[in-house]
């Protein structure tokens, strides 16, 4: 994403740090980081619990650690 | 502290544009402070380093909250500012400065900023603040010119004081 110096970047680097950067500017930008031919990042439902796995061929799942989350709800303040 | 921050940018932002018609392109920003000179890197992509976004928070103002920066003469926006003193790391692992006396300053809430190529259109604004548990790190860690050119936006990681 910041192009760190001193690090070697393979064509897969590259081609992912430019779909996040795509991602973060149409965020910044409309607030949807959708668009520009790039995959699909689901908007965020509770009754799906839907994720987005960012790699070089991004996809979509549900219930992302779910137990752990679970238990995380269960905290009350 | 934020909205100065905020206006400082969107001054800076709003009103890159080369210097001069004729002559190399050298890109100038007018903000409420005064001039600031940056340079342009081989993508075209405006950087101004080094910018001042408060008064440096030494003498009387150690430990305070941050106040407005004052009016400067024209500014070589040409290279980063010290990072903030920071306490050093043992040596391992890649964290930043570890197992080096990295040269820093109390006088260092400054920040950077990548404009993508002259465009005509108002961008958005990305403020990144660098991580370090609020005990170090540094913005000059954070080079945003990739995120400025692959993603369109102002990028501008900023140097924030530890706490610790």
């Amino acid at each position: 994403m910041f192009a760190t110096k001193g690090l070697i970047y393979t064509d897969d680097d590259r081609a992912l740090a430019k779909l996040m950067s795509g991602y973060w500017g149409r965020f910044a930008a409309t607030g949807d980081p959708n668009g520009d031919g790039a995959p699909t990042w689901p908007r965020y439902e509770v009754a799906k619990d839907q994720h987005l796995t960012i790699d070089v061929v991004p996809s979509t799942g549900s219930q992302l650690r779910r137990t752990q989350c679970d238990t995380w709800d269960q905290v009350r303040e | 502290m934020r909205p100065l921050l905020i206006i400082t940018l969107a001054a800076l932002a709003a009103c890159a544009s080369p210097a001069h018609p004729q002559g190399p392109a050298r890109p100038t920003a007018e903000t409420h402070e005064g001039r600031v000179l940056g340079q342009v890197d081989h993508d075209g992509i405006q950087a101004f380093l080094g910018v001042p976004y408060a008064a440096p928070p030494v003498g009387a103002d150690r430990w305070r909250e941050a106040l407005p920066p004052p009016p400067h003469p024209p500014l070589e926006a040409t290279a980063f500012h010290l990072p903030c003193s920071q306490i050093p790391l043992p040596a391992g692992g890649d964290a930043f400065g570890a197992g080096k006396k990295i040269a820093s300053s109390e006088d260092c809430l400054y920040l950077n900023v990548w404009v993508p190529p002259r465009t005509t259109e108002k961008l958005p604004v990305m403020v990144w603040l660098h991580g370090g548990q609020y005990l170090r790190g540094a913005a000059s860690q954070y080079d945003g010119a990739q995120l400025a050119r692959l993603g369109h936006v102002v990028c501008s990681p900023a140097c924030s004081r530890p706490r610790g």
